[in-house]
């Protein structure tokens, strides 16, 4: 199996567009070029499409952000996690629209973060391996880690709560990629009627899961963060 | 002793007839209630068996308690729960209402059905008049309640020193609770009056002594009284605790300042082993440590004692007692645990438990950093870095240990974070215990609680750690 995890991919292409002269936007024909297998580019695509979507973080903040999130929600036997669920894309887009107050204390706690992992395991958050990058979350949740403003347990409350909405909530707005989160906990889907059979089937666990946002049904009404951006 | 509450229960029930003339006994006229009466049946009860007169007794009417007695009401009449007037009466402490209940032949020697008699409510109102009246109509000075109170246990949690003293002159005989009782509730003339009649101080009830019980009530003037009588001012409860500690972790001063002039032992170690100074290093106890201090300048923490007497060698290749700790131990570098070594185990030993608490911080102190428990008894170093992750196995050398909850509420080990600004001080205690297999996820108090007697030997290094502001 030629295996590249989604994480390696990710680093690659946060490589090329630290290498490419171009800011902001990624350089998709670049990457698609590489040297890379048919089914590989695709996802390198797709990878490389969640950058060039960013609305509010900036790349740098964004490695930091999956960093963290595959911590958070990681991906392991259980399945997929935060990062296929794309919940670093959820908050991005939330930055700029219904989460717009929390912008400055991402700048102000991403940038602790990263000095803090620096000045304490001596590297920066993303070259840690993924149990110093445990521990130094640890350190940020209770509230030992230095460097912020007020408490970092703060930062991480705000961090860990986005990302529970970026990996479980519709995926109309932008996280839950491909249904991963509600497939993760075994969540049905949105369903506006429930047969008899139904129920018997998710009693059974044979229910197979309803693969719709809420907003494919007519009777839900969307939530348009566009009035509060 | 609950009679008043009884009675005022059973005056707020409905009227379910004559609802004028209950009202006019007890806040009306007695022209108006002579009126109403005419025709009427003066023994008319509600549902509850309440009778006028007892609703003019209960509101102190001593007019209408007369008047209703000179128009035939039954002077003995009883509720359903077997109060009578005369009850009522002296709950209020209406001695007036009792007196004309009295001369009307009232039965002093009735109880309701909890046992609790009319001298009993005088005791408890500190209705000395009435409770001499009744006294002299035959009243059972001996008689007890539900509880097994008398008359005299009654004036003593009430604090009526007259009334004891007339009841004790009575034949009342004060038992040891009645006067801890008296002591616990700073009723210190209640106390004198005990112990004149030939009491000891120095007796235990329920598991403590008066000295300790006024020493948990801040009563400053009640521990004065004792001691000055001759209580044993180290006498502990059940708990191991002596007035000192008491009056320590309650941060009663005072009372420390007391016991301390008399002599108090500031070593005696509860069962817990924790002595009097180890209560005061609280931040808020600081004008009680001083004290201490004051007495004796060289005095040690009981722990620091008691380690001394069990001697177990704490060491470790990377900290040094009295030292500042590594980074890497800390939160500002790696946040591993340290290596530890201990020896001078002692024989019978069956698991090993080491717990790191900061006394300099916490709400109560100490804060405590890690929990580590059911170390195998041939263990004698612990490896740096145990893993905090949930299921990665225990190093082969403590293998089987389990770690409980720290102050960081996850059971692993954090090392010191402290808020800037001073240097705080990090105990490593290891405990050699005689029994082993403790439950997983317990706290440092529940697992003091759980080798509480079983502690063979302790010993500890302490290290500091300071964030420079």
């Amino acid at each position: 199996m030629t295996f590249i995890s989604r994480r390696d991919l990710l680093k690659r292409v946060g490589a090329v567009a630290a290498a490419a002269p171009i800011t902001g936007t990624l350089d998709l024909d670049r990457v698609a070029g590489g040297p890379v297998g048919s089914e590989s580019t695709i996802d390198l695509i797709q990878a490389g499409s969640n950058r060039t979507a960013l609305e509010s973080f900036t790349a740098a903040e964004a490695e930091l952000m999956d960093a963290i999130v595959a911590r958070l929600i990681p991906t392991d036997e259980n399945g997929p996690g935060a990062t296929e669920a794309h919940a670093v894309r959820y908050i991005d887009r939330a930055l700029g629209g219904a989460l717009a107050t929390s912008r400055q204390a991402y700048t102000a706690g991403l940038a602790a973060l990263d000095r803090y992992a620096q000045s304490s395991r001596g590297a920066a958050f993303s070259k840690l391996s993924p149990t110093d990058q445990d521990s130094v979350l640890i350190d940020v949740e209770t509230g030992a880690a230095t460097g912020f403003t007020g408490s970092s347990a703060a930062f991480f409350a705000m961090v860990l709560g986005h990302t529970h909405q970026g990996t479980f909530g519709d995926p109309y707005y932008g996280g839950n990629a491909n249904f991963i989160g509600w497939d993760l906990v075994g969540y049905p889907g949105v369903r506006t009627m429930v047969s008899a059979a139904d129920q018997k089937a998710l009693e059974a666990k044979q229910l197979k899961p309803n693969h719709k946002s809420a907003y494919e049904y007519e009777s839900f009404t969307k939530a348009s963060h566009d009035h509060e951006a | 002793m609950n009679v008043v509450v009884l009675a005022l229960a059973l005056m707020t029930t409905p009227a379910v007839q004559a609802a004028e003339l209950e009202d006019v006994v007890v806040t009306g006229q007695t022209d108006d209630a002579r009126k109403l009466l005419a025709g009427a049946d003066v023994n008319a009860t509600d549902k509850d068996g309440v009778t006028l007169l007892m609703r003019a007794a209960s509101a102190g009417r001593d007019d209408m308690v007369a008047l209703l007695l000179s128009k035939g009401a039954n002077v003995n009449a009883k509720t359903t729960g077997g109060v009578n007037a005369l009850m009522m009466a002296c709950v209020g402490g209406y001695e007036a209402a009792a007196g004309e209940l009295l001369a009307a032949k009232a039965d002093v020697r009735a109880a309701d059905n909890q046992g609790r008699t009319a001298l009993m409510a005088a005791a408890s109102s500190g209705s000395g008049f009435a409770l001499v009246e009744m006294l002299k109509a035959g009243a059972d000075v001996g008689a007890k309640d539900a509880s097994g109170g008398t008359a005299l246990t009654y004036a003593a949690a009430e604090g009526h020193a007259d009334v004891a003293i007339v009841l004790k002159d009575h034949g009342a005989k004060p038992s040891n609770l009645e006067l801890i009782l008296a002591a616990g509730r700073c009723n210190t003339t209640v106390v004198g009056v005990f112990v004149q009649a030939g009491m000891s101080v120095n007796v235990t009830e329920a598991g403590t002594t008066p000295l300790i019980a006024a020493a948990g009530g801040d009563c400053v003037a009640t521990v004065d009284v004792l001691l000055t009588y001759g209580a044993n001012v180290d006498a502990t409860n059940s708990d191991g605790w002596t007035a000192l500690i008491k009056a320590t972790a309650a941060g009663y001063s005072d009372v420390v300042r007391r016991l301390l002039a008399k002599g108090a032992d500031i070593t005696i170690e509860d069962s817990l082993g924790r002595s009097a100074p180890m209560y005061a290093s609280r931040v808020d106890r600081q004008e009680i440590a001083a004290m201490f201090k004051e007495r004796d300048p060289a005095q040690r923490t009981g722990r620091e004692a008691s380690a001394e007497q069990k001697a177990l060698t704490v060491s470790s290749p990377t900290l040094k007692a009295g030292e500042p700790i590594p980074r890497d131990y800390t939160a500002d570098g790696r946040n591993v645990s340290p290596p530890l070594s201990w020896s001078d185990v002692p024989a019978g030993t069956k698991s090993i438990a080491l717990v790191c608490e900061d006394p300099d911080a916490g709400n109560p102190p100490p804060f405590v950093h890690w929990v580590i428990y059911n170390i195998p008894v041939n263990a004698r170093a612990m490896p740096e870095n145990v893993p905090f992750e949930p299921n990665a196995p225990m190093p082969a050398a403590i293998s089987g240990a389990v770690q409980g909850l720290s102050g960081f509420r996850r059971p692993i080990y954090r090392g010191p974070a402290p808020p800037p600004g001073k240097v705080h001080h990090y105990h490593f205690i290891v405990y050699a215990l005689d029994i082993g297999g403790l439950q997983a996820g317990l706290t440092r108090a529940d697992l003091l609680e759980a080798i509480k007697d079983h502690v063979l030997a302790q010993g500890e290094l302490i290290a500091t750690y300071e964030r420079k502001p």
